[in-house]
Protein backbone atom coordinates (compact mmCIF):
# COMPACT_ATOMS: atom_id res chain seq x y z
CA UNK A 1 0.00 0.00 0.00
CA UNK A 2 1.94 2.88 -1.24
CA UNK A 3 0.20 6.19 -0.63
CA UNK A 4 3.21 8.56 -1.17
CA UNK A 5 2.80 8.42 -5.29
CA UNK A 6 -0.72 9.66 -4.41
CA UNK A 7 0.57 12.69 -1.73
CA UNK A 8 3.44 13.83 -4.22
CA UNK A 9 1.28 14.09 -7.68
CA UNK A 10 -1.47 16.17 -5.22
CA UNK A 11 1.14 18.41 -4.16
CA UNK A 12 2.59 18.68 -8.00
CA UNK A 13 -0.89 19.87 -8.26
CA UNK A 14 -1.33 21.96 -5.93
CA UNK A 15 1.82 23.86 -7.00
CA UNK A 16 0.76 24.26 -10.12
CA UNK A 17 -2.16 25.92 -9.14
CA UNK A 18 -0.48 28.32 -6.30
CA UNK A 19 1.68 29.29 -9.76
CA UNK A 20 -1.15 30.24 -11.50
CA UNK A 21 -2.93 31.72 -8.69
CA UNK A 22 0.36 34.01 -8.75
CA UNK A 23 0.20 34.71 -12.89
CA UNK A 24 -3.50 36.09 -11.92
CA UNK A 25 -2.39 38.26 -8.80
CA UNK A 26 0.00 39.67 -11.10
CA UNK A 27 -2.65 40.52 -13.65
CA UNK A 28 -5.17 42.00 -11.20
CA UNK A 29 -2.65 44.05 -9.95
CA UNK A 30 -1.33 45.49 -13.07
CA UNK A 31 -5.10 45.78 -14.24
CA UNK A 32 -4.80 49.90 -14.54
CA UNK A 33 -0.59 49.70 -15.25
CA UNK A 34 -0.11 52.00 -18.10
CA UNK A 35 2.86 52.66 -19.98
CA UNK A 36 5.76 54.41 -19.26
CA UNK A 37 6.30 55.90 -22.37
CA UNK A 38 3.51 58.27 -24.40
CA UNK A 39 1.79 55.94 -26.59
CA UNK A 40 3.49 53.36 -25.39
CA UNK A 41 2.27 49.66 -24.76
CA UNK A 42 0.90 48.88 -21.32
CA UNK A 43 0.70 45.77 -19.14
CA UNK A 44 -0.71 42.64 -21.07
CA UNK A 45 -2.45 39.88 -19.74
CA UNK A 46 -0.28 36.52 -19.04
CA UNK A 47 -2.09 33.02 -19.23
CA UNK A 48 -0.76 30.39 -17.49
CA UNK A 49 0.23 27.32 -18.50
CA UNK A 50 0.15 23.66 -17.05
CA UNK A 51 1.39 19.92 -18.64
CA UNK A 52 1.29 16.77 -17.54
CA UNK A 53 4.66 15.21 -17.17
CA UNK A 54 4.96 11.19 -16.76
CA UNK A 55 7.15 10.85 -14.15
CA UNK A 56 9.05 7.59 -14.91
CA UNK A 57 10.53 6.71 -11.48
CA UNK A 58 6.75 7.52 -9.95
CA UNK A 59 5.18 6.04 -12.38
CA UNK A 60 2.47 8.80 -12.57
CA UNK A 61 1.44 11.88 -14.47
CA UNK A 62 2.75 14.74 -12.24
CA UNK A 63 1.75 18.68 -13.44
CA UNK A 64 4.36 20.66 -13.93
CA UNK A 65 3.31 24.68 -14.72
CA UNK A 66 4.66 25.81 -17.76
CA UNK A 67 5.62 29.11 -19.02
CA UNK A 68 2.92 31.81 -19.00
CA UNK A 69 2.10 32.75 -22.04
CA UNK A 70 1.02 36.76 -22.84
CA UNK A 71 -2.50 37.19 -23.94
CA UNK A 72 -2.23 38.79 -27.54
CA UNK A 73 -5.46 40.54 -27.45
CA UNK A 74 -6.40 44.42 -28.17
CA UNK A 75 -5.69 46.75 -25.65
CA UNK A 76 -8.65 49.24 -24.52
CA UNK A 77 -7.88 52.79 -24.67
CA UNK A 78 -9.73 55.43 -22.47
CA UNK A 79 -10.08 58.72 -23.22
CA UNK A 80 -7.91 60.55 -20.73
CA UNK A 81 -5.80 63.50 -22.59
CA UNK A 82 -4.33 65.27 -19.09
CA UNK A 83 -2.51 61.50 -18.55
CA UNK A 84 1.35 62.10 -19.03
CA UNK A 85 1.17 58.78 -20.90
CA UNK A 86 -1.58 59.60 -23.54
CA UNK A 87 -0.51 59.86 -27.42
CA UNK A 88 -1.35 62.69 -29.35
CA UNK A 89 -5.27 62.67 -30.12
CA UNK A 90 -5.13 62.43 -25.88
CA UNK A 91 -5.88 58.28 -25.31
CA UNK A 92 -4.40 56.19 -22.92
CA UNK A 93 -3.81 52.22 -24.10
CA UNK A 94 -4.94 50.45 -21.02
CA UNK A 95 -3.89 46.57 -19.88
CA UNK A 96 -6.13 44.41 -21.69
CA UNK A 97 -6.83 42.67 -18.19
CA UNK A 98 -10.80 41.84 -17.71
CA UNK A 99 -11.15 41.48 -13.98
CA UNK A 100 -13.95 39.76 -14.10
CA UNK A 101 -12.23 36.58 -15.99
CA UNK A 102 -9.50 36.92 -13.73
CA UNK A 103 -11.62 36.15 -10.49
CA UNK A 104 -13.61 33.48 -12.43
CA UNK A 105 -10.10 31.65 -13.36
CA UNK A 106 -8.57 32.48 -9.55
CA UNK A 107 -12.17 30.50 -8.57
CA UNK A 108 -11.40 27.38 -10.44
CA UNK A 109 -7.90 27.42 -9.38
CA UNK A 110 -9.02 27.43 -5.76
CA UNK A 111 -11.12 24.99 -6.63
CA UNK A 112 -8.94 23.20 -7.94
CA UNK A 113 -6.46 23.37 -5.18
CA UNK A 114 -8.93 22.50 -2.87
CA UNK A 115 -9.66 19.23 -4.50
CA UNK A 116 -6.08 18.29 -4.45
CA UNK A 117 -5.75 19.20 -0.40
CA UNK A 118 -8.96 16.86 -0.40
CA UNK A 119 -7.21 14.05 -2.36
CA UNK A 120 -4.46 14.31 0.32
CA UNK A 121 -6.43 13.70 2.90
CA UNK A 122 -8.11 10.88 1.91
CA UNK A 123 -4.45 9.55 1.38
CA UNK A 124 -3.59 10.65 4.30
CA UNK A 125 -6.37 9.09 6.34
CA UNK A 126 -5.84 5.84 4.54
CA UNK A 127 -2.27 5.69 5.41
CA UNK A 128 -3.35 5.83 9.15
CA UNK A 129 -5.72 3.47 8.85
CA UNK A 130 -2.41 1.34 7.25
CA UNK A 131 -0.59 1.82 10.42
CA UNK A 132 -3.85 1.45 12.50
CA UNK A 133 -3.31 -2.39 11.64
CA UNK A 134 -0.36 -2.78 13.78
CA UNK A 135 -1.73 -1.55 16.81
CA UNK A 136 -4.24 -4.31 17.05
CA UNK B 1 -0.74 -28.81 8.55
CA UNK B 2 1.28 -25.72 9.15
CA UNK B 3 -0.81 -22.54 9.17
CA UNK B 4 0.33 -18.80 7.77
CA UNK B 5 -1.69 -16.48 9.39
CA UNK B 6 -0.89 -13.91 6.80
CA UNK B 7 -1.59 -16.42 3.46
CA UNK B 8 -4.84 -17.65 4.35
CA UNK B 9 -7.56 -16.77 1.72
CA UNK B 10 -9.09 -14.43 3.91
CA UNK B 11 -5.85 -12.56 4.52
CA UNK B 12 -4.88 -12.29 0.83
CA UNK B 13 -8.08 -11.12 -0.01
CA UNK B 14 -8.00 -8.06 2.38
CA UNK B 15 -4.68 -7.57 1.46
CA UNK B 16 -5.61 -7.57 -2.69
CA UNK B 17 -8.32 -5.12 -1.57
CA UNK B 18 -6.54 -2.82 0.16
CA UNK B 19 -3.40 -3.36 -2.55
CA UNK B 20 -6.26 -2.09 -5.91
CA UNK B 21 -7.39 0.54 -3.62
CA UNK B 22 -4.32 2.43 -2.66
CA UNK B 23 -3.57 1.79 -6.29
CA UNK B 24 -6.91 3.24 -7.86
CA UNK B 25 -5.87 6.54 -5.32
CA UNK B 26 -2.99 7.00 -7.09
CA UNK B 27 -4.77 6.66 -10.24
CA UNK B 28 -7.75 9.32 -8.74
CA UNK B 29 -5.03 11.72 -7.62
CA UNK B 30 -3.67 11.89 -11.37
CA UNK B 31 -6.59 13.05 -12.02
CA UNK B 32 -7.15 15.43 -9.47
CA UNK B 33 -4.10 16.78 -10.21
CA UNK B 34 -4.01 16.86 -13.95
CA UNK B 35 -8.12 18.53 -13.81
CA UNK B 36 -6.76 21.58 -15.33
CA UNK B 37 -4.12 20.16 -18.06
CA UNK B 38 -5.35 20.29 -21.58
CA UNK B 39 -5.86 17.14 -23.13
CA UNK B 40 -5.37 14.94 -20.26
CA UNK B 41 -7.73 12.09 -20.16
CA UNK B 42 -9.45 10.93 -16.96
CA UNK B 43 -7.92 7.33 -15.75
CA UNK B 44 -9.52 4.62 -13.84
CA UNK B 45 -8.78 1.28 -12.45
CA UNK B 46 -10.27 -1.75 -14.62
CA UNK B 47 -12.77 -3.34 -11.55
CA UNK B 48 -11.00 -6.98 -9.99
CA UNK B 49 -14.20 -9.07 -10.00
CA UNK B 50 -13.64 -9.90 -5.91
CA UNK B 51 -16.86 -11.94 -5.85
CA UNK B 52 -15.07 -14.47 -7.91
CA UNK B 53 -11.73 -14.27 -6.25
CA UNK B 54 -14.25 -15.18 -2.97
CA UNK B 55 -15.37 -17.98 -5.05
CA UNK B 56 -12.40 -19.32 -5.67
CA UNK B 57 -11.23 -18.79 -2.24
CA UNK B 58 -13.94 -20.59 -0.38
CA UNK B 59 -13.18 -23.73 -2.34
CA UNK B 60 -12.14 -26.38 0.55
CA UNK B 61 -9.31 -27.62 -1.83
CA UNK B 62 -8.17 -23.85 -2.14
CA UNK B 63 -7.03 -23.69 1.55
CA UNK B 64 -3.97 -25.41 1.42
CA UNK B 65 -1.73 -23.60 -1.38
CA UNK B 66 -2.74 -20.38 -3.15
CA UNK B 67 -5.53 -19.85 -4.97
CA UNK B 68 -6.83 -21.84 -8.27
CA UNK B 69 -6.03 -19.71 -11.50
CA UNK B 70 -8.03 -20.97 -14.15
CA UNK B 71 -8.40 -18.08 -16.07
CA UNK B 72 -5.57 -15.87 -17.57
CA UNK B 73 -7.05 -12.70 -15.88
CA UNK B 74 -6.78 -14.27 -12.31
CA UNK B 75 -3.98 -12.42 -10.07
CA UNK B 76 -1.77 -14.10 -8.37
CA UNK B 77 -1.49 -14.09 -4.66
CA UNK B 78 2.14 -14.79 -4.61
CA UNK B 79 3.74 -12.09 -2.47
CA UNK B 80 6.54 -11.94 -4.20
CA UNK B 81 5.18 -10.23 -7.68
CA UNK B 82 4.06 -7.48 -7.42
CA UNK B 83 0.38 -7.07 -8.75
CA UNK B 84 0.10 -5.34 -12.01
CA UNK B 85 -2.93 -2.36 -11.91
CA UNK B 86 -3.50 -0.96 -15.64
CA UNK B 87 -5.43 1.69 -15.53
CA UNK B 88 -7.62 2.60 -18.26
CA UNK B 89 -8.83 5.83 -19.81
CA UNK B 90 -12.12 6.79 -18.48
CA UNK B 91 -13.89 9.82 -19.18
CA UNK B 92 -15.46 11.67 -16.97
CA UNK B 93 -19.42 13.13 -18.12
CA UNK B 94 -18.36 16.37 -19.21
CA UNK B 95 -15.43 17.73 -21.27
CA UNK B 96 -13.58 20.99 -21.17
CA UNK B 97 -13.08 22.65 -24.90
CA UNK B 98 -9.17 21.87 -23.87
CA UNK B 99 -9.95 18.47 -24.18
CA UNK B 100 -9.79 17.34 -20.05
CA UNK B 101 -11.99 15.28 -19.67
CA UNK B 102 -11.94 15.27 -15.43
CA UNK B 103 -14.77 15.99 -13.49
CA UNK B 104 -13.52 17.16 -10.34
CA UNK B 105 -17.11 16.07 -8.43
CA UNK B 106 -17.11 12.68 -10.13
CA UNK B 107 -13.09 12.70 -8.79
CA UNK B 108 -13.92 13.76 -5.06
CA UNK B 109 -17.10 10.78 -5.50
CA UNK B 110 -14.45 8.65 -6.26
CA UNK B 111 -12.19 9.12 -3.63
CA UNK B 112 -13.98 9.47 -0.97
CA UNK B 113 -15.69 5.64 -2.15
CA UNK B 114 -12.16 4.29 -2.29
CA UNK B 115 -11.59 5.84 1.54
CA UNK B 116 -14.62 4.27 3.02
CA UNK B 117 -13.92 1.05 0.89
CA UNK B 118 -10.67 1.16 2.25
CA UNK B 119 -12.10 1.88 6.02
CA UNK B 120 -13.97 -1.31 5.56
CA UNK B 121 -11.11 -3.82 4.10
CA UNK B 122 -9.07 -2.78 7.24
CA UNK B 123 -11.27 -2.81 9.67
CA UNK B 124 -11.94 -6.48 8.08
CA UNK B 125 -8.60 -7.05 8.54
CA UNK B 126 -8.27 -5.99 12.15
CA UNK B 127 -11.13 -8.02 13.23
CA UNK B 128 -9.78 -10.95 11.52
CA UNK B 129 -6.66 -10.74 13.27
CA UNK B 130 -8.52 -9.80 16.22
CA UNK B 131 -10.19 -13.42 16.42
CA UNK B 132 -7.04 -15.05 15.32
CA UNK B 133 -5.73 -13.81 18.33
CA UNK B 134 -8.95 -14.81 20.36
CA UNK B 135 -7.94 -18.96 18.76
CA UNK B 136 -4.38 -18.22 20.11
CA UNK B 137 -5.58 -17.05 23.77
CA UNK B 138 -4.10 -13.40 23.80
CA UNK B 139 -7.58 -12.42 23.71
CA UNK B 140 -9.15 -10.29 21.41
Amino acid sequence: MDFTTSLVVAASGMRAQSDRMKTIAENIANASSTATTPGGDPYRRKISTMNSAFDRELGASLVTSGKPQTDMTEFQTKYDPGNPNADTKGYVKMPNVNSLVEIMDMRDAQKSYEADLTVMDASKSMMARTVDLLKG
Amino acid sequence: MTMNIAEMPLMTMLKTRMGWLSARQNVLSQNVANADTPGYAAKDLKPVDFSAILKDATKPAQFQGGLATTDPRHMSFNPQTDPDYTSTDSPDVESSPSGNTVSLEQEMIRVSDTQAEYQAASNLYAKAMGMMKTAIGHGG
